[in-house]
């Protein structure tokens, strides 16, 4: 690798092209959003600290995830968990994780895709009616529990929670007509 | 009909039914959908590791579920480049982290400290300081604590060493470190075990709780890399100010309580007064008395729905509350009120509430209920007596009984009414405002005293659980009668919750009026 100054600006650029998927990555081991972040943070400060065993030339998303997925094994470890969703879902999705890593094909490929999926949800976002954009709004801008958001609309929160599945689900079905438009 | 249109179809026909949809309770999709937004119900989790388990088509839909709420949450981000440079800080200080480590650790230890060994040699400390004295075991882990910090970075690049001070040592407990009355020069502030209480010249009070490593940059400025404390400025310490890793916590005339864990994430509750909040990261935020906030990251400050209050009142043996994670169902935006949890802490004269000044007392002429002594107390809001749909929950971590002081002038609502029994005694919230709408039509007593009588109803739980407690509003009946009251919300419910020993069926004893306290076999939640 060549020396620090240059490894820093490479490594920012790196940071801004991969910061996007490696926090979709992180999501789907199952941590909460909240805490989505700060295990990037730390991802990429370990990338930094151990950049001169990075092999330049291989896939440097693929070395990133795989600190992923250490650090979110370190997570479910600890007494507290409390930065994942479900102890017993984390571990599942962790080690599907672990065996996808065997098969890098795959995790690269939807790596590549992750930009062009981000490109279409926006154009499906904006198809979206009033109520359900509403309902985006309050869930993801706002950032409102599903109790609070079921107060606002008179309903309760079992009844958002399947609204908002429905919604990704709409949204995840959009986005694949969309790449399939598109030829992807 | 084009490719546009059939997309549009497909959109409008997922969400056309909307609101009122049919519950689904134990499906895998609801199970997924609960666990996806965070909110997982008592059982999700089993539905889906057995679907993800047995269906392979199961992993896929989680997978695209989370995949597709992180792109929704990352498209409702705007700071995708604070975050971008969050990281460069992060590996600036990387860069810099080796040589400064090594200076922090000269100036603490002296020049004799070996980087490669990690060896706690504390003879140059113990002649430098005028106390920092204890069992060698106390001191091994006070060096372990205070390596660890040095070591993770932290806090501990953000600026020189600062100057020792002096301190008063006002109270001890659980620790040989410290000796009640000595005066100390503090420069680094280890506690690895019990409670200590410090006064400093300025008369700012630190109660600082185990495990904490902090350090004076000055008098007024105190840099928390772990641990908890909590802060009494006095009429001299205003604009004392704790350095975290996330931010400072600025003092304007306060108390308040700064928590810092070593994941990173930094807790601020406001006692009484104001403080504020300032990073780089998210601005200036002020709190105020009974606002609670966590902070992490780059995120914006979030509500800290309860807040462990010390309890000066009783010595018990028991230290840990039985009583875990509080919350309720109006996490409004701007909502930063935190529930007081007083473990141990049922006693004649303790705060009831978190916004109003009124305390538990016994009815005069009567001994404050045995049985309610040293249970841990949830302080909460009168504001929420206006909620009809409001909901408090709370976990127990052991067999238990709770309790639910209720307006006794009212008739139960339905929830309590059906889970609960009264118990027949009763105790009082008394220091109200004479001119209260709370209790409007109650005279004050022969001591000029305003009080309101709450019936004591309890309920016994046999294992650890979760809880969920209904709003306080009137009962079909309260609210179809006309009454002196008519107008008029009950005031708000007290909780208490005492742990039990099992069996269960062993502790359930005969009321005031005969009847029996009911021993419940399963958990108060769906």
């Amino acid at each position: 690798m060549p020396k620090k100054k240059t490894n820093t600006k490479w490594f920012m650029e790196q940071v801004e092209n991969e910061q996007s998927g490696l926090k979709g990555f992180i999501r789907m081991l199952g941590v909460r959003p909240e805490s989505v972040d700060d295990i990037a943070q730390e991802a990429f400060v370990i990338a930094y600290k151990k950049l001169e065993m990075f092999e330049r030339g291989t896939n440097f998303g693929a070395w990133l995830r795989t600190i992923a997925r250490n650090l979110v094994r370190n997570e479910l470890r600890r007494q507290g968990r409390r930065r994942v969703l479900a102890n017993d879902v984390a571990e599942f999705l962790l080690s599907r994780a672990d065996e996808k890593s065997t098969h890098p094909g795959i995790e690269v490929e939807q790596a590549e895709q992750h930009e062009q999926q981000v490109s279409a949800l926006r154009k499906c976002l904006q198809k979206l009616p009033a109520r359900s954009r509403r309902l985006v709004q309050q869930r993801y801008f706002e950032q409102l529990s599903l109790g609070v958001i079921a107060a606002d609309e008179d309903t309760n929160a079992n009844n958002v929670s399947q609204i908002l599945f429905r919604l990704r689900s709409a949204l995840s079905d959009c986005i694949q007509k969309q790449l399939g438009d598109i030829g992807v | 009909m084009t490719k546009s249109n059939i997309k549009n179809d497909t959109l409008s026909k997922a969400f056309e039914k909307d609101m009122g949809l049919p519950q689904q309770n134990d499906s895998f999709e609801g199970s997924m959908g609960r666990i996806v937004d965070g909110e997982p119900l008592p059982g999700d989790e089993q539905i889906v590791i057995d679907h993800l388990r047995c269906h392979p088509q199961c992993v896929q839909q989680i997978e695209s579920h989370l995949s597709m709420d992180a792109m929704l949450f990352d498209e409702a981000r705007c700071d995708t480049q604070a975050f971008i440079e969050s990281v460069r800080v992060s590996i600036e200080a990387e860069k810099t982290k080796s040589v400064f480590v090594r200076d922090v650790q000269e100036a603490i230890f002296g020049s004799g400290f070996g980087g490669i060994s990690l060896k706690c040699d504390l003879g140059d400390a113990i002649t430098s300081q005028r106390k920092w004295l204890g069992h060698s075991v106390v001191l091994t882990l006070a060096c372990s604590l205070l390596l660890a910090s040095l070591l993770a970075g932290g806090i501990w690049n953000a600026a020189a060493i600062g100057e020792p001070v002096l301190v008063q040592v006002d109270r001890v407990a659980g620790t040989t470190s410290f000796t009640a009355g000595d005066q100390v020069d503090l420069r680094t502030l280890v506690l690895p075990e019990g409670t200590v209480d410090l006064r400093l010249p300025s008369g700012v009070m630190l109660e600082c709780q185990s495990p904490l490593m902090a350090r004076f940059e000055h008098p007024m400025r105190l840099h928390l890399s772990q641990g908890r404390i909590d802060i009494d400025v006095g009429e001299e310490g205003a604009g004392f100010t704790v350095v975290t890793p996330v931010g400072e916590v600025v003092d304007l005339g306060t108390r308040f309580a700064v928590n810092a864990s070593v994941d990173g994430e930094v807790r601020v509750a406001v006692l009484s007064g104001q403080v504020e909040l300032r990073s780089q990261k998210v601005g200036t935020v002020s709190l105020f008395d009974g606002e609670a906030v966590r902070l992490s990251g780059s995120q914006a400050p979030r509500r800290l729905h309860s807040v462990e209050i010390r309890n000066h009142g009783i010595d018990h043996d028991r230290k840990d509350s039985v009583i875990h994670s509080v919350s309720d169902n109006v996490d409004l935006p701007k909502t930063r009120r935190f529930y007081g949890l007083v473990p141990s802490g049922m006693r004649d004269g303790v705060r009831a509430f978190r916004d109003r000044t009124p305390k538990w007392e016994s009815v005069p002429g009567e001994d404050f209920p045995d049985g309610l002594l040293g249970a841990d107390l949830i302080q909460t809001f009168q504001t929420h007596r206006f909620q009809r749909k409001f909901q408090l929950h709370f976990s127990t971590s052991q067999p238990s009984r709770i309790y639910v002081f209720y307006d006794a002038r009212y008739s139960p609502p339905d929830w309590l009414a059906r889970d609960f029994v009264n118990t027949g005694i009763q105790i009082r919230s008394a220091g109200w405002r004479s001119n209260s709408i709370a209790t409007r039509g109650i005279e004050a007593d022969a001591w000029g005293n305003v009080a309101i009588p709450h019936d004591i109803w309890c309920r016994d739980i046999n294992r650890a659980t979760s809880v969920v407690l209904g709003p306080p509003v009137l009962s079909e009946k309260d609210l179809n009668a006309t009454s002196e009251f008519e107008g008029v919300k009950p005031s708000m419910y007290g909780i208490a919750v005492q742990p039990i020993a099992p069996p269960v069926t062993n502790i359930s004893k005969n009321t005031v009026d005969g009847r029996r306290v009911k021993a419940i076999s399963v958990g108060i939640t769906k």
